[in-house]
């Protein structure tokens, strides 16, 4: 690092002096290389496997009370997520966050909007005990479960032997993994057709980079890969209309470490377009003002209506055919 | 008899002996069986080991801004938390594992965890920079644009030190250079809201790279390497020693085997000689040998076939059934060439043949034998005494294994970047790896049978080596730093971990130290200790350094009954030098300041440098006083040579405050504040000295800070009054005026004296609201007075230098008051000082030329107690003089005085100038000064200074009396 360092110290003040120019910046942090990639599905996902996660998936024993499933919040018709301000549970509860979209959780650097699970698995057992979500245990599940002859077939046919704890974690695994947005009109561009997306789209890539957008919105799910503090430039939380919510706190209240106050999981915008409403407390209604709020918030600039557009129309080139 | 016997006992004989070989053999799988499960550990620390890398790549790449995005970061996570998983079930006590290697990996776990924490934060970060740098590299010009000049520079170097910084993150010096930009340029006035976003982001950068450096540091010092190495040889140790004990095993094993199939043998032969029973001892011998987990086959002295047991044949499975009796050796081992037995290059093939078949006919030679099918096959070759052989095959395959393993297991140890020594159980050295020779200059030859004393540098103690060494044979790890000596000589610190290795049967068969070299880190602590208690500039330790010793000879002092004194030594003026010869010149007089007070000291005095202009000397061990006091004079002696710092010669005056222990308090951090308050006495009383903290002149100067504060809100709580003292016409006796006074009495300090607390009213710019206060009630009272009695003209009212200073506006002041008050301008003195005149005469003439030409009287006052200079008389045109009370005092008798102020006087009137002259107390002084023809004056004799009311009282009874002479 030090050599590299040293070596970037004339290119760095070479511009600088002689332009007064800054773009040296961008020469000094290698930006010009592309930050977004294109998505491509999880390899070894078992077909019979996949489906049985989706049956699950859709299965309302998953609450003692028979109420909720996790298509419930995660609706494969609303981008995998439930179009609500804050999630809804079992009898009815009221969750404290917006619901991610499970769509491409495989690409998270860990689950959640602070990062609570740290895998897949640890997201079901998670979501599995919250009495918010689920409310329940295993052993309640897995007896709910055994009874059914349909149920029991497939985990045999998946597995071998009837639902444990451990196959139907995998089920549910699998199927979560087989969820990856492939085949976007963006990815088409990427690959090297510049017609797949509009004018507007295409100027609204040009944008999100240039403005810094893919600084933290980067990588193949543009983002999930990253915490980020939620107010950087400026502070969201004292301009927002709402008071303060222990969910504010962010990955804080995983690890009380002060540092950690409004740090959040960057999250992946491949879905953006379809899981209005945005942010973890759910409060900006449109895709146009979540664009907005990022640029004040995040990034000390504020867009014109043009802008706007042209960022939404991209983030819409995101979202699959 | 023998006949009978013979052929029982000779049966019973091979029976015993079946039983051996047997047994034999079966200890001989026994060994080939790993009972460690070795290759399993050894590949997760080989997995270990290339992650951590991995990880410490991305790392430096991330925080190096060489991402653009983190997806390789997350990919990577994902899979140290499978190897994390798979690290503790390797942990698990159901492998066969000793504690060390579980709390090892345990521990190897936990660090991996922490630092895959770091390094999610130092992604944070990096982002965080990357995106804020991007706003600054597009925004700056654009904003730049809209700036002035100074403003679009300081924004422009701003950038170039925000990037600077990131580049060179080490440069303390640029991160101060920035925080001070960004002070600078929001001080700057008024900022757009584009530059104050612009600045948000340069301090966005500037935290972040803080917050980074940190989690780098915390990143960089999880200590994985060490750890990885550690358990490497730990496991390579122990894998050593098994390994060696194996093959010594083993050939014992082999040779008993091969005695014992001889003995087998020639056992069979005599009974095949003596009885005709040669097919059933034939079938009793294949039974036997059947047993046998080794292929064992008995060739004639042709080397043909003639015995062998069923497992030759699966032995050599591809030629199988075909190995029949009478084939000869050579075609068989051809046979099962051409059949692709061996795995054996086909070019190599030939010779390979060769080779195999001249080497088995040699007596006690053994070949291995490497198969396709990934066995390796051991043949051991005897020749009996009559010619004939016997060739016993063993599968070694997992023999092989542990040995290539090893092989790798060394490998990571030949290239741990840390030392490796492994000694044996009297502690001599048997291995070290290159990295040792690397780090020490000893090379495995010249150390091994050694004992690792030779490295031995004296600087830790015999005690300590002791206790390792007590602490490494009674069966425990030791770790600990040691300090070594390299094979040139060289000091190095070493951080060690020194264990015991035990062998299968538990006994300590080796001893193994990891050590890495931690020269560099303990460099970096002894500079981040000297950064931490030393002053960059002067190299002079600082404030804090000097409290801790300053308690530490507090200590020593208490216990020896002597003193300590604290000197603290302020530089005069020394921001002048900053401002007129620039910051660089203010250092190189700081620095050769700090040297020269230390060339003062003595060897046992600290001198240091508590921030800013300000230094320190703590004197141990003192008798008394006198020491201080000399080592103050020495430095003041010393001070009187000019500095020579580029340009002219700088000189430098010093305040010294010095507070004595236990005399002046028993905390350092009490002497300090008193050795202060010391110095700023000095301050206050002309500077260029030294002073003693002494706790009655302290009160004093408790006494003038209680005055200031108090002072501050004196004129708001109408604290300041008028008080009038008359002007006399020394030739008719009658009132003429008066002279303004202030007066201020406080609810707690009561009446405090004009002359303790105009000079500090002065001195903190407080005399303009008083000044602007008396103006206005001197006026009002003027202009009545005049308006109630016909004698009373004319008010004189004193001016301060500060009130008259361009910006206070003092003219205006005055014309407005005239206005209100309806008094004229002819009826106005204002007296300044003759100092004022020298001081800031420039400043003050514009003021005084403007009030002038309004009308204003202009007097000065004291006249001949200054620097008396006429010329200034002749620049400006005065219209009085006051003649100071002191010459007045002295008006008696004395000659000297009174041609002193005779002359004075006339002086005055050659000048043009009206004469008072004030401080009359005595008629004597009255009749000498009506003599000189003085025309007014003031004094005791007439009357005291009085309050307004009193005066109006005091007016109108003079007035009454004078109407009453007139009239009488």
């Amino acid at each position: 690092m030090a050599v590299q360092g040293v070596a970037l110290v004339p290119l760095v003040f070479v511009v600088v002096a002689a332009t007064g120019c800054c773009l040296a910046a961008s020469s000094a942090i290698a930006m010009d290389r592309i930050p977004i990639r294109t998505i491509s599905p999880a390899d070894d996902v078992s077909p019979v496997k996949a489906d049985l996660g989706r049956r699950l998936f859709t299965d309302r024993r998953f609450s003692d009370a028979g109420d909720v499933a996790c298509v419930d919040c995660h609706d494969p018709m609303q981008g995998g997520a439930d179009g609500r301000p804050t999630f809804r549970g079992t009898g009815g509860a009221v969750g404290d966050v917006n619901t991610p979209t499970v769509y491409n959780a495989a690409y998270n650097l860990a689950q959640g909007w602070i990062g609570r699970a740290e895998t897949l698995r640890d997201q079901i057992d998670d979501h599995l005990a919250d009495p918010r979500v689920f409310g329940t245990d295993w052993d309640a599940l897995l007896d709910r479960l055994g009874g059914d002859p349909a149920i029991d077939g497939a985990f045999v046919a998946a597995y071998g032997n009837g639902p444990t704890r451990a196959t139907a974690t995998d089920a549910l695994e699998t199927y979560l993994r087989s969820l990856v947005t492939t085949g976007s009109p963006f990815d088409r561009f990427l690959g090297g057709d510049p017609t797949a997306i509009s004018e507007d789209a295409r100027a609204g890539y040009a944008l999100f980079r240039a403005y810094g957008c893919a600084a933290c919105h980067q990588g193949a799910n543009l983002g999930g890969n990253l915490y980020q503090v939620l107010g950087v430039i400026r502070d969201y939380f004292a301009d927002r209309s709402h008071d303060p919510a222990p969910a504010d706190l962010g990955r804080y209240d995983m690890t009380g470490d002060a540092r950690d106050r409004h740090l959040f999981r960057v999250p992946g915008l491949r879905r953006a377009a379809s899981t209005a409403p945005y942010f973890h407390d759910g409060s900006i209604a449109t895709l146009e003002e979540a664009i907005q709020v990022m640029a004040v918030y995040q990034l000390g600039r504020h867009l014109d209506g043009d802008q706007i557009r042209q960022i939404a129309a991209f983030l819409r080139s995101l979202e699959p055919d | 008899m023998p006949n009978v016997r013979t052929p029982l006992l000779a049966q019973a004989a091979v029976a015993l002996l079946a039983i051996g070989l047997v047994a034999a053999t079966a200890a001989l799988n026994w060994i080939d069986d790993d009972p460690r499960g070795g290759d399993a550990t050894s590949a997760i620390l080989d997995r270990a080991r290339h992650l951590d890398t991995e990880l410490n790549t991305l790392v430096a790449r991330t925080s190096g801004f060489q991402l653009v995005h983190y997806d390789g970061f997350t990919a990577l996570v994902q899979r140290l938390r499978r190897l994390e998983g798979d690290l503790r079930r390797t942990a698990r006590p159901d492998h066969r594992t000793d504690g060390t290697l579980e709390s090892g990996i345990e521990h190897l776990v936990e660090s991996l965890d922490a630092k895959r924490r770091h390094a999610e934060r130092v992604a944070t970060y990096s982002s965080t920079i990357v995106n804020s740098l991007r706003y600054l590299g597009t925004a700056t010009d654009r904003v730049a644009a809209g700036l002035g000049p100074d403003q679009a520079r300081l924004l422009t170097s701003l950038l170039t030190s925000t990037l600077r910084l990131q580049v060179l993150p080490d440069e303390a010096d640029a991160a101060r250079r920035l925080a001070d930009r960004v002070r600078r340029l929001r001080a700057s006035g008024n900022l757009s809201a584009d530059v104050d976003v612009l600045l948000q982001h340069a301090d966005v950068t500037f935290k972040a790279r803080r917050a980074l450096n940190i989690e780098m540091a915390a990143f960089e010092s999880v200590g994985t390497t060490t750890l990885l190495s550690d358990l490497a040889a730990r496991h390579a140790a122990a894998y050593l020693s098994r390994a060696r004990k194996l093959g010594q095993d083993k050939l014992i094993l082999m040779a008993v085997v091969g005695l014992l199939v001889l003995a087998i043998l020639g056992t069979f032969q005599r009974l095949r000689r003596r009885h005709a029973q040669a097919a059933q001892a034939r079938q009793s011998l294949r039974a036997v040998l059947d047993t046998m987990p080794a292929a064992v086959a008995l060739f004639d002295s042709d080397d043909r076939l003639m015995l062998r047991n069923d497992k030759l044949a699966a032995f050599c499975n591809t030629i199988g059934e075909r190995i029949a009796q009478g084939i000869h050796f050579d075609s068989m081992i051809r046979l099962a060439a051409e059949s692709g037995a061996f795995a054996v290059p086909r070019e190599e093939l030939p010779r390979f043949v060769d080779k195999v078949i001249a080497l088995s006919r040699e007596a006690d030679s053994e070949v291995h034998l490497p198969m396709a099918d990934g066995r390796h096959l051991l043949k051991r070759s005897d020749r009996m005494d009559d010619g004939r052989m016997i060739r016993v095959l063993f599968d070694v395959t997992r023999t092989k294994r542990i040995e290539a393993e090893l092989r790798t297991l060394s490998q990571a140890v030949e290239q741990s970047p840390v030392s490796i020594v492994i000694t044996d159980a009297d502690g001599h050295i048997e291995y070290c790896n290159p990295h040792f020779t690397e780090v020490t200059g000893y090379t495995l030859d010249e150390v091994v049978g050694r004992n690792p004393r030779i490295f031995r540098s004296g600087f830790s103690s015999n005690a300590d080596y002791e206790r390792m060494w007590r602490t490494i044979t009674s069966g425990r790890e030791w770790r600990g730093d040691f300090h070594n000596r390299t094979k040139s000589g060289a000091l190095i610190w070493e951080k060690a971990v020194v264990a015991p290795v035990r062998d299968d049967s538990g006994r300590i068969a080796h001893f193994m130290s990891v050590r890495e070299d931690i020269t560099a880190r303990k460099q970096q602590e002894a500079l981040l200790y000297r950064q931490a208690k030393y002053d960059p500039l002067t190299d002079l330790p600082n404030r804090s350094m000097a409290l801790e010793s300053l308690h530490a000879l507090i200590a020593l002092a208490h216990r020896s009954g002597r003193r300590v004194a604290l000197m603290i030594i302020d530089l005069d003026d020394f921001k002048t030098v900053n401002e007129a010869r620039g910051h660089a010149a203010g250092d190189a007089l700081l620095q050769q300041v700090g040297k020269r007070i230390a060339r003062c000291a003595r060897d046992s005095d600290l001198v240091a440098r508590l921030g800013g202009d300000e230094f320190a000397v703590v004197l141990p061990e003192l008798e008394g006083r006198q020491e201080a006091r000399g080592l103050a004079e020495r430095i003041m002696g010393r001070f009187t040579e000019p500095f020579a710092i580029d340009g002219p010669g700088v000189s430098v005056t010093l305040s010294i405050g010095i507070a004595v222990y236990p005399d002046d308090g028993g905390e350092p951090h009490i002497l300090m504040r008193n050795a202060d308050s010391a110095m700023y006495r000095v301050k206050d009383t002309g500077r260029n000295n030294y002073a003693f903290f002494s706790e009655k002149l302290e009160s004093i100067r408790r006494y003038r800070r209680e005055v200031e504060s108090e002072l501050a809100g004196a004129v708001e709580r109408g604290e300041i009054r008028v008080h009038y003292q008359p002007l006399i016409d020394l030739a008719t006796d009658s009132v003429i005026g008066a002279e303004a006074l202030c007066r201020w009495t406080n609810p707690s300090l009561g009446e405090v004296p004009p002359d303790t607390f105009i000079p500090l009213a002065e001195d903190r710019g407080l005399i303009v609201p008083i000044g602007r206060e008396i103006l206005r009630r001197a006026c009002a009272d003027a202009a009545r007075w005049r308006r109630q009695t016909s004698g009373f003209r004319h008010i004189s009212i004193n001016v301060s230098p500060r009130q008259l200073e361009a910006k206070a506006g003092f003219p205006e002041l005055v014309k407005r008051a005239l206005d209100e008050t309806g008094l004229p301008a002819g009826a106005l003195t204002l007296e300044i000082t003759e100092s004022l005149l020298i001081d800031n005469f420039a400043g003050s003439v514009e003021s005084l030329s403007r009030l002038r030409d309004m009308g204003v009287g202009i007097a000065i006052d004291d006249f001949g107690t200054g620097y008396s200079s006429f010329a200034y008389l002749k620049r400006f045109k005065f219209s009085a003089l006051k003649i100071d009370r002191s010459f007045v005092r002295d008006l008696t008798d004395n000659q000297d005085n009174l041609t002193l102020v005779h002359s004075l006087i006339n002086l005055a009137r050659a000048l043009d100038l009206q004469v008072v002259t004030e401080g009359i107390e005595t008629e004597k002084q009255r009749r000498h000064l009506v003599r000189f023809e003085a025309r007014i004056g003031q004094g005791f004799l007439f009357c005291r200074p009085l309050p307004n009311h009193e005066f109006t009282a005091y007016l109108l009874e003079r007035a009454a009396v004078a109407e009453g002479q007139c009239l009488g």
